[in-house]
């Protein structure tokens, strides 16, 4: 009678244990999908080869497997943390089983029956599991995202590309232009229509009398502010391919532009890059980058 | 001249087929423990109203075959509750009432000089109260160390040495000794040694109030009450058989060896502070068996974790050398053991 209590009781065991290990099993490939999905994300992300997240990933999934199963906690404990109600009794069982005396027997048999009760499903860790599929549904919705859309397709469509806004800002600029006559949106930046320019030109003077005459003579004149004795106004910058240019409008050399020595080899660089041929540029690059530089020159030419 | 003892369980072991009878003697036992502790508990109930905790301690005891001090104040029912439980596992039961001039021989037993019907005159042993399955050594911080020492080798070597000869004592044999802990006057603290020969150390406590409502009705009434005997000296055996069987797991032991080691001031900060000395070895052992004995009695065929915890008490609580600084703090050996429960967990 003993035998078989016993015998039962080291099948139900076996069998748990099976499926335990299968969970645990099922839980380390979960695992290892997430954390090769984060890898190759990053990778991807900082340009290094989406190839390489295996070598981290599996890195971290053995060490993982390695320290889980120094620490493993044996089918018995494990039954036991799940299923309360054991008090120490399962393993009790399951160490005296050798023994034989009418309480070992009876012990046999009641954890023979107690294990037939539960229910192997709840030897799996069902938030730990959740956790690790969430996780690895999150980052492949981000993967799937970043290869289908391509971050720097739009990197590229930020920078290079009009964008919507300023499509709609030249189209009524033009159209203004068209219907009002020029110069109509450069007047509205000095919020004055001419009449009150030249009354403002009048009370405040000019420093130079004759260049810029308001309606009392030899008093000067011309718009000015007072909060800026400076009359070129303020330095301002300008944006040429991407640089920030500091500019200044001095009305005494005729309003013409001045770029300075960057800004000029920026303008040459930029200019030259229509004269370049195509076969001669390309083969420059790493084959991986040839579709994002062959985008970079369209993006290029559909902005100019 | 010794004097070979034969229990029943003894006459059976030499019995054919001894191995069979055993068998079935102990599946009969211990198919019958809930009606066997349940009736225990209700014949003793019949005479001492509650301390059921009292009661369950001193049947682990004498399921584990080892002796018992209860300590509490006087008119709390010990000396009854020891003699109701002889009563009712149909054990021969003795008292010695120990006193400052009692003598080891009072316990033990004497030569006489006796005269057969020829004249011819020899000594004869005349047993003491010794001889017994139960004695109740009712007060025994009274007796002097002399007589104290008179019991240490019958507690633990279950015999008695007089003179030449040594007697074997008649299993089951256990002492049950009660102690005063108010009346300090003329008496005689036991010695270490000779405490830790006691399995347990029982706290006898006041009833509840209305216990003690049942207990003036019960006793101030016409009828006084009596019990029926419930076990036999053979199945008291038994119960020890099987306390002895009893499965634990290796856990558990280990506990029992954590919190044991954890009672010496060198293994345990809290032990340093407040003890002088603390549990031996016998204390572990008696922790596995008293465990043992409680899972038994309660009905399972396993050791919990609640079975090592409610025995450390009893088991450890005589066995901790308290030091000045818990005496001038007020700190008692359960505090100790409690603290030291909560570390090992």
């Amino acid at each position: 009678m003993t035998k078989s209590y016993k015998k039962n009781l080291l099948r139900q065991l076996g069998e748990a244990k099976g499926v335990y290990w299968l969970t645990r099993i099922y839980g380390w490939l979960i695992l290892y999908l997430a954390a090769l999905l984060g890898f190759t994300i990053l990778f991807h992300l900082i340009g290094v080869k989406t190839v390489y997240a295996l070598i981290p990933s599996t890195l971290y999934i053995e060490f993982l497997v390695i320290l889980q199963l120094l620490f493993k906690p044996n089918i018995v404990e494990r039954i036991e943390q799940v299923e309360a109600d054991f008090d120490g009794s399962l393993r009790t069982a399951y160490e005296n089983r050798e023994k034989k005396n009418v309480i070992v027997d009876d012990l046999l048999h009641s954890a023979e029956s107690k294990l037939k009760m539960v229910g192997y499903s709840k030897l799996m860790d069902v938030e730990e599991l959740t956790y690790r599929t969430l996780s690895t549904v999150i980052l492949a919705f981000i993967f799937i995202t970043l290869i289908v859309v391509s971050y720097q397709d739009l990197v590229l469509d930020l920078k290079i590309r009009e964008t919507a806004l300023t499509r709609a800002g030249k189209a009524i600029r033009e159209n203004g232009e068209r219907l009002f006559g020029g110069g109509i949106w450069e007047s509205s930046e000095d919020y004055s229509a001419p009449e009150e320019e030249d009354e403002l030109g009048a009370s405040s003077g000019g420093l130079q009398p004759g260049f810029s005459e308001g309606p009392i003579e030899g008093k000067g004149g011309g718009v000015g502010g007072e909060a800026n004795l400076d009359i070129y106004g303020e330095p301002g910058s300008a944006n040429l391919w991407g640089q920030e240019l500091d500019m200044e409008l001095h009305p005494e050399f005729g309003g013409d532009v001045d770029v300075n020595e960057e800004a000029k080899t920026l303008g040459q660089i930029a200019y030259a890059l229509p004269e370049v041929e195509g076969s001669e540029e390309y083969k420059d690059y790493p084959v991986e980058q040839e579709e994002l530089v062959r985008k970079y020159f369209e993006k290029l030419l559909e902005g100019s | 001249m010794t004097d070979k003892g034969k229990s029943l369980w003894d006459m059976a072991e030499e019995s054919e087929g001894k191995q069979e009878l055993m068998d079935e003697e102990v599946k009969k036992v211990y198919s019958a423990m809930g009606e066997i502790t349940s009736g225990l508990r209700n014949e003793v109930g019949k005479v001492v109203v509650g301390q059921q905790d009292v009661l369950e301690q001193i049947l682990i005891a004498v399921c584990c075959g080892s002796h018992a001090l209860l300590e509490g104040f006087p008119g709390l029912g010990k000396t009854l509750m020891v003699r109701t439980l002889a009563d009712v596992m149909d054990l021969s039961f003795k008292r010695v009432q120990c006193t400052p001039d009692i003598m080891p021989s009072d316990i033990t037993g004497t030569y006489i000089i006796v005269e057969d019907d020829a004249g011819r005159k020899s000594f004869h042993f005349e047993r003491g109260p010794i001889f017994s399955n139960v004695v109740l050594a009712d007060e025994i911080n009274r007796a002097t160390p002399k007589a104290q020492s008179a019991l240490l080798e019958s507690m633990q070597e279950k015999q008695v040495t007089v003179g030449n000869s040594t007697y074997k004592l008649d299993p089951p044999f256990f002492v049950l000794a009660t102690q005063n802990p108010i009346e300090m006057e003329g008496t005689y603290p036991l010695p270490e040694a000779q405490l830790d020969r006691f399995l347990v150390k029982i706290l006898v406590d006041y009833p509840k109030r209305e216990e003690e409502g049942e207990i003036i009705n019960l006793y101030a009434s016409e009828k006084q009450p009596s019990v029926q005997k419930v076990l036999t000296k053979k199945h008291l055996l038994v119960l020890q058989d099987l306390t002895r069987k009893m499965p634990m797991s290796e856990d558990l032991k280990e506990k029992v060896l954590d919190i044991v080691t954890n009672t010496r001031p060198g293994k345990n900060k809290f032990a340093k502070k407040y003890l002088d000395y603390g549990a031996s070895p016998r204390a572990a052992i008696g922790l596995v068996l008293g465990a043992k004995a409680r899972a038994l009695i309660s009905g399972r065929n396993y050791v919990n974790k609640q079975d090592v915890k409610f025995m450390a008490y009893p088991i450890l609580r005589h066995r901790l050398i308290l030091n000045f600084e818990s005496e001038r703090k007020g700190i008692s050996a359960d505090e100790v053991i409690e603290e030291i429960l909560h570390e090992v967990g």
